[in-house]
């Protein structure tokens, strides 16, 4: 027996170790690559020998021994190749044949070397035994404590292949785990075609099970598919249970082919629970690949397998070209055309996805007129009189009109419209009032938004008087800068409102004086450029109800009791209003005081 | 201090005090606007607000409107409608309770941003102004120092100071240098590329745009980098390079800011051949700048039009940049000073002149209209100045007008277009069709106040039958949009009084009444139709469905028969079984609800199936439903061998049930027909929800044993107490118990109660 010892052809000590640990974001990444490795001698051997051979992987964990042994029946490596690919970083012969191979079928996934370096990270000391189908008669035993030395040594010939056995570090123990590397294998592995048995007394390969879009869909029963669709997806959903799967089909612009699924968890409007598995010749590249997802999908997991996605060094991302955009498109269109789909046919669950992700499916919407329109009329906007779809709303408010309050609550206008027992749509929730205005872009109706000039011009119908009543009522109610608007609007038994006017109240507080103390001269020019072009005189407007008894009686009565009446309604419609501005004359305990008092004048003259 | 310790800590702070939501909406807002996903901005922003307000934190509220701003103006050029907003916020941000925030000093930005959109090189002084007010009070340490050196940059870019820029920005880097942020001069590199552009410093540029290149990860970001690109490998002549990395014009779409400087771009690519200069390019221009002049940012819709212009001019169409000029000139006075603008006019103007007057003349020796029509090809900018030479001689011909107002929108000029038709119409008003397609120019643009204005003074005035009808027409579909019925039926009344056979109209109208309640009038309408037509229409449909409603067998008879329906009986209500069908109700709160029926007549059915307690109960409702089928309108889906679904229109009889759960152990099939039978004494049905999956197990290691879950359905006159007596009875000689909760609860028997939950815990039901 003779026995060398070498070098690696990398005579940069240390470096082994930092691109090692810092090539691959986790450990167990080893798994993936050493499979890979293994796998592709099977290819290699299939493709250069003539052997007729059934090509398997071995998979052995020993927690007592803290192993594990990765083992293949493929092409095995001579001497020569052992020193040249083995033990050369970043040189592969898996590299050199995938590049003449022609064939998809014969597929060949890695970077050996490189590949192999990841054993490393996770082992103090690795060994490999291996007899190639060219010299049948050699064994070679490989050991490595570092990844800068390593010795070589003959060995009885084994059967043909290869058998790489990990002496674990004391932190990677948890990868002798039988559970631990199922878990793994399920994930990393479960496309590749060479069967990968764990650990040999369990009878089937772990990778027994082809991804739903292999299956053919001639001999497979619809509800036995969507059940493998829904297992499937299980596998590869970390947080969630799926509650329906999409298939993604090839298109004319992308081979991609894969699953997407719908999480069974409520989520609220922006929450992002986006995952998408990328593989790339059958292995493993990526599990979070979630931008290939749109940004509206915050509720949907994937996984999609496409040759044409180019793997990053680490192959542990893929990069973000042309082919990349392409998916992104196709995976945005599988998933329009898959919730239209289910909201045809499967209707317990659409239901149920409705349910679940009623806030998310509203910014979804938003995002793409084809959903919007497969939605429009399933989602449920959030509403005073609770949630509801909005041809529930245009039911409830006649005339298809949608009230939506943008405001703080307990504006007057959502009084007035609460008294009513119209839905009002509370247009600070998450979508909310983008979703109406869309919809009533689509389909009719209209939004009206309360406490906008054009919302109150709509809610407050303007109605003309006379010039003597009109003038009669601006005396009465109103103070310096306020205004009397007669207009008709419901309940008539509320006299009047009050709404400041924005532009009056921006104007002041950039003109006040004391403004140049608290902000930069230059800038402040700026703001009163604009504030100066503001024609704003009136501070507030008084919206009066020509149908309510109180304004009638108002405008017939004389004297002291037209004083009355007009008193309590200022005093009553400021305490209403809440407001209290100096700034628009509208001063709170002033109108306490004159309510009291003139209650108190009422009673008197009523004992008279 | 750093603005982005102070978000990281605020946040820090509002997961600490549950305040997920607000940290959640916080972090996706800017997320959000640089990666131009401002759909979702506007989605979220006024919940995050609300939410900073309930929690009364003036400086959350700061950042949150200053990040709604950078949205709204800085990637959207909002100006317009975002000004007073921006002038509110610097008002909101210097107050006593927030003058401290460090974002205070990004409102101050905020405004500057509108003023530089609005007009950049007019406002050069005061920005400058601002700037410097600003950087006094900052050292290169602070975050901000980037943003506002920038904005100084720029600003002296928008003065054509281009040296100084270039300078001013050396001493901010080096001023980074001092401070040991060196590496972050290359987020000034906007203004710096744009400095050494304008210098024709191309190779430069490149450069510093390399250097750059891995600075910014958004898709705003690689956008700009990808748009740079383009256009520095333009100006340096390599537009091979230039080509691919110009993004499509769709992708910039939605986002204003990257506008100007794709417009730049592709503008140096056409007028090297290596893209189409042609019309299709022209209506991009034409969007862009149209977006531009409607968002108040007048400067850069100046420059657009007059690059829209020279573009017209190189590939030979002087007419169009001749309207150009026109947009053009009707901005200059939206300008804040004209500066150069009335120049750059006069000299674009110039050049028309020339290439007008060696514009070959266009054959004009067409007989009739309609040969100027058979002349018309492929390129709409070709055909306009065909259709503009003939209308010089047909001025009153009406298609003419309308092929002309065509090509207009083709070539991407919406208004003009409608221009035209306006002027039209002020000296032909009768033209109906040109009426007709007027008002749905406006229409379809939303313009619906100057639609209502235009029709009721058309209606007023003495014209042909016609017009009026066409204005009708408009009004009757505006009020339909917009949900007001009773405003379109006067107008569609006023239609069928002049034209009694306008099937169109008259089904429209019978619509409506059925949409206000109007059941007779509705029919009545319908009536009217299946007389005047032989063959059968949608209104046959309409017509059995209201007829239905109004019990009137004869019609719906007549009209079944019309359309073919078989085996109807001859007399009396139509109460058939004409097989199964599956009904959806659209319930109060909107949710849709579907169950198996028997369809009873053509527009009937009657439910079969029990919804479960805590949904509405319709079992043995009848029903009618609109008769196009939800599953009809998809082919894909009419494949499926399953019922068809219909919409419920109205319950006309309530089956009057309510139902409850029976839940336990299977007392095998026997036993269960015998509860059957007994429960049908009462009036009462049982459905069997459950099969053969459903399996139960005593709290014991017992084997499974197959469950019954199932609905009962009471009448609501039955009493409860005697179908509580019945079960009780019927099933106490079980192997295993049943129970009946829902029922026993109404009855507020607690004992029972207690019972029947002993044993849902024991069988884990």
């Amino acid at each position: 027996m003779t026995t060398t010892l070498f070098k690696t052809q990398v005579n940069l000590g240390g470096l082994m170790e930092v691109l090692s640990k810092n090539l691959y974001s986790t450990p167990t990444v080893a798994i993936r690559e050493l499979v890979q490795n293994a796998h592709d001698s099977c290819v290699r051997r299939r493709i250069e020998s003539q052997d007729d051979f059934e090509p398997m992987i071995n998979i052995i964990t020993d927690q007592t021994k803290g192993t594990l042994v990765i083992e293949d029946n493929g092409a095995g490596l001579t001497h020569d190749e052992i020193i040249n690919y083995l033990a050369t970083v970043g040189s592969g012969y898996t590299r050199f044949l995938r590049d003449q191979q022609a064939n998809d079928d014969e597929m060949m996934i890695g970077y050996f070397g490189l590949g192999f370096l990841s054993a490393y990270v996770v082992s103090k000391r690795l060994e490999v035994w291996t007899t190639s189908y060219q010299e049948p008669e050699n064994g070679w035993h490989f050991t490595s404590n570092k990844a800068e030395r390593y010795s070589l040594e003959d060995a009885p010939p084994q059967p043909t292949g290869m058998r790489v056995v990990l002496h674990l570090s004391e932190s990677f123990l948890d990868l002798a785990d039988a559970f631990v590397i199922e878990h793994l294998l399920t994930r990393y592995c479960s496309l590749l075609p060479v069967p990968i048995y764990l650990n040999s007394h369990w009878d089937e390969p772990v990778n027994h099970q082809p991804p739903p879009w292999r299956l053919d869909k001639a001999t497979v029963s619809p509800i036995i598919l969507k059940k493998q669709c829904l297992e499937f997806a299980k596998r590869f959903e970390n947080s969630f249970e799926p509650l329906c799967t999409i298939p993604i089909a090839p298109t004319k612009d992308s081979n991609a082919m894969g699953l997407l699924w719908v999480q069974d968890a409520s989520t609220y409007g922006t929450s992002d629970h986006r995952n998408i598995t990328v593989f790339v010749r059958n292995m493993l590249v990526s599990p979070d690949e979630r931008h290939l997802l749109p940004v509206w999908a915050g509720f949907v997991g994937g996984v999609i397998e496409s040759d044409d996605l180019t793997p990053t060094a680490s192959r542990e991302d893929v990069q973000k070209d042309g082919t990349y955009e392409k998916i992104q498109s196709q995976i945005n269109e599988a998933l329009i055309e898959g919730l239209a789909n289910i909201a045809r046919k499967e209707l317990s669950t659409w239901r149920r996805l409705l349910k679940r992700h009623n806030e998310g499916l509203l910014g979804a919407a938003l995002c793409d007129d084809r959903l919007f329109k497969v939605l429009a009329n399933d989602l449920k906007v959030p509403t005073s009189e609770g949630d509801l779809t909005v041809p529930a709303i245009f039911e409830r408010s006649h005339h298809h009109k949608i009230y939506v309050s943008i405001g703080e609550e307990g504006s007057y206008e959502e009084v007035i419209f609460r008294a009513l027992m119209t839905p009002i749509v509370s247009g600070i929730r998450y979508a909310a009032l983008p979703f109406c205005q869309r919809y009533t872009e689509l389909f009719g109706g209209k939004v009206i938004k309360l406490g906008t000039q054009s919302g109150n011009a709509i809610v407050f119908k303007r109605e003309k008087i006379s010039d003597a009543d009109q003038q009669k009522l601006q005396s009465l109610l109103a103070q310096t800068g306020q205004k009397v608007i007669p207009s008709r609007f419901q309940p008539s038994h509320l006299p009047m409102v009050l709404i400041p006017d924005r532009d009056y109240q921006l104007k002041q507080r950039v003109e006040a004086d004391e403004v140049d103390r608290r902000i930069g001269a230059a800038v402040l020019t700026l703001a009163r450029d604009y504030t100066k072009k503001l024609q704003s005189e009136i501070s507030a407007y008084f919206y009066v109800n020509l149908d309510s008894p109180l304004i009638q009686r108002l405008l017939s009565a004389t004297g002291e009791t037209q004083q009355q009446i007009a008193n309590l309604l200022r005093s009553f419609t400021l305490m209403m209003g809440r407001h209290h501005d100096d700034k628009l004359g509208i001063d709170l305990s002033e109108a306490l005081a004159t309510f009291s008092e003139t209650i108190l004048q009422l009673i008197e003259d009523k004992k008279v | 201090m750093d603005i982005w310790k102070w978000v990281l800590e605020t946040q820090k702070d509002l997961t600490h005090q549950g305040h997920h939501r607000l940290v959640h909406l916080m972090r996706m807002l800017p997320h959000y606007t640089v990666n131009e996903e401002h759909v979702q901005v506007d989605a979220l922003v006024p919940e995050a607000l609300a939410l900073a307000r309930s929690i009364k934190n003036p400086w959350l509220e700061v950042f949150l409107r200053h990040w709604y701003l950078q949205s709204r103006v800085a990637h959207r050029h909002d100006v317009t409608d975002m000004l007073p907003e921006a002038v509110s916020l610097l008002e909101f941000a210097h107050r006593d309770e927030t003058r401290d925030c460090p974002q205070s000093i990004c409102a101050v930005q905020d405004l500057t941003n509108c003023y530089e959109q609005a007009d950049g090189p007019a406002y050069v002084e005061e920005r400058l102004a601002v700037a410097n007010e600003t950087l006094a009070k900052i050292d290169a340490t602070w975050p901000c120092f980037l943003c506002i050196s920038v904005e100084y940059a720029t600003a002296l870019v928008d003065g054509k100071r281009y040296e100084e820029a270039l300078a001013f920005l050396k001493q901010q880097a080096h001023a980074l240098l001092l401070a040991n942020q060196h590496e972050d001069r290359l987020n000034m590199r906007d203004s710096w590329i744009e400095a050494l552009i304008r210098l024709q410093r191309y190779e430069e540029a490149y450069d510093l745009h390399k250097q750059a290149s891995n600075l910014g990860r958004s898709k705003s970001a690689r956008l700009k980098k990808a748009i740079d690109k383009a256009r520095i490998m333009a100006y340096l002549g390599s537009y091979e390079e230039a080509k691919p990395a110009l993004p499509d014009f769709a992708t910039i779409a939605p986002t204003p800011r990257h506008y100007f400087h794709w417009a730049e771009a592709a503008k140096l690519l056409a007028e090297a051949a290596v893209i189409p200069n042609d019309c299709y390019l022209n209506a991009k221009f034409q969007l862009m700048s149209d977006k531009f002049s409607h968002n108040g940012v007048v400067r850069a819709a100046f420059t657009l039009v007059l690059w829209q212009a020279d573009l017209a001019l190189k590939r030979g169409r002087p007419k169009t940049a001749t309207r150009c000029c026109e947009r053009a000139e009707a901005l200059i006075p939206r300008l804040r000073k004209p500066l150069d603008a009335p120049q750059l006019l006069a000299e674009m103007r110039a050049k028309i002149t020339t290439a007008l007057t060696n514009l070959p003349t266009i054959t004009t020796a067409w007989e009739h209209p309609h040969h100027v029509i058979e002349a018309l090809g492929d390129d709409p900018e070709t055909n306009l100045d065909i259709l503009e030479e003939a209308r010089k001689r047909w001025p009153e011909h009406e298609n003419m007008a309308l092929f002309t107002a065509t090509a207009y929108d083709e070539i991407g000029e919406h208004q003009h277009g409608i221009e035209l038709l306006r002027q039209y119409l002020e000296s032909y008003p009768n033209s109906p069709d040109v009426v007709l397609k007027y008002g749905l120019l406006l229409f379809n643009e939303e313009q619906h106040e100057p639609l209502q204005e235009f029709v009721f003074a058309m209606l007023k005035r003495d014209l042909d039958k016609e017009v009026h009808l066409n204005c009708h027409r408009l009004l009757t579909t505006l009020y339909d949009k917009n949900g007001d019925f009773e405003l379109a039926k006067p107008h569609l009344l006023s239609l069928l009084e002049q034209e009694p056979d306008d099937t169109e109209s008259r089904t429209w109208l019978a619509e409506l009444e059925r949409k206000t309640g109007h059941l007779e009038k509705a029919l009545q309408h319908l009536d009217g139709l299946v007389e005047q037509h032989e063959e059968t229409g949608n209104y046959d449909w309409e017509r059995m469905i209201v007829a239905t409603l109004l019990k009137d067998w004869d019609k719906v008879r007549h009209s079944a028969d019309r359309l073919g329906f078989e085996n109807i009986p001859t007399e009396g209500p139509i109460e058939q079984n004409r097989g199964l069908c599956r009904i959806q109700f659209r319930e109060a709160n909107g949710e849709s609800m579907t169950y198996y029926a028997i369809r009873t007549g053509p527009v009937t059915a009657q439910i079969l199936e029990m919804a479960s307690p805590s949904s509405p109960q319709h079992y043995d409702d009848t029903v009618v439903f609109e008769p196009i089928s939800v599953t009809e309108l998809d082919e894909a889906v009419a494949q499926d061998d399953e019922e068809l679904i219909y919409t419920s229109i109205q319950i006309t009889e309530a089956g009057g049930y309510t139902s409850y759960i029976l839940d336990g152990v299977h007392p095998g099939e026997e036993a269960l027909q015998q509860l059957k039978d007994a429960l049908a004494i009462f009036g009462c049905s049982c459905q069997v929800q459950s099969g053969e999956r459903y399996q139960l197990q005593r709290d014991d290691d017992s084997e499974p044993m197959l469950g019954l879950y199932a609905y009962i359905a009471v009448p609501e006159t039955q009493s409860l107490q005697e179908v509580a007596d019945l079960l009780a009875t019927m099933t106490q000689d079980y192997a295993h118990p049943l129970i009946w909760q829902g029922i026993v609860e109404k009855l507020g028997d607690n004992e029972e109660q207690e019972r029947q939950l002993r044993i849902e815990e024991e069988y884990g039901l």
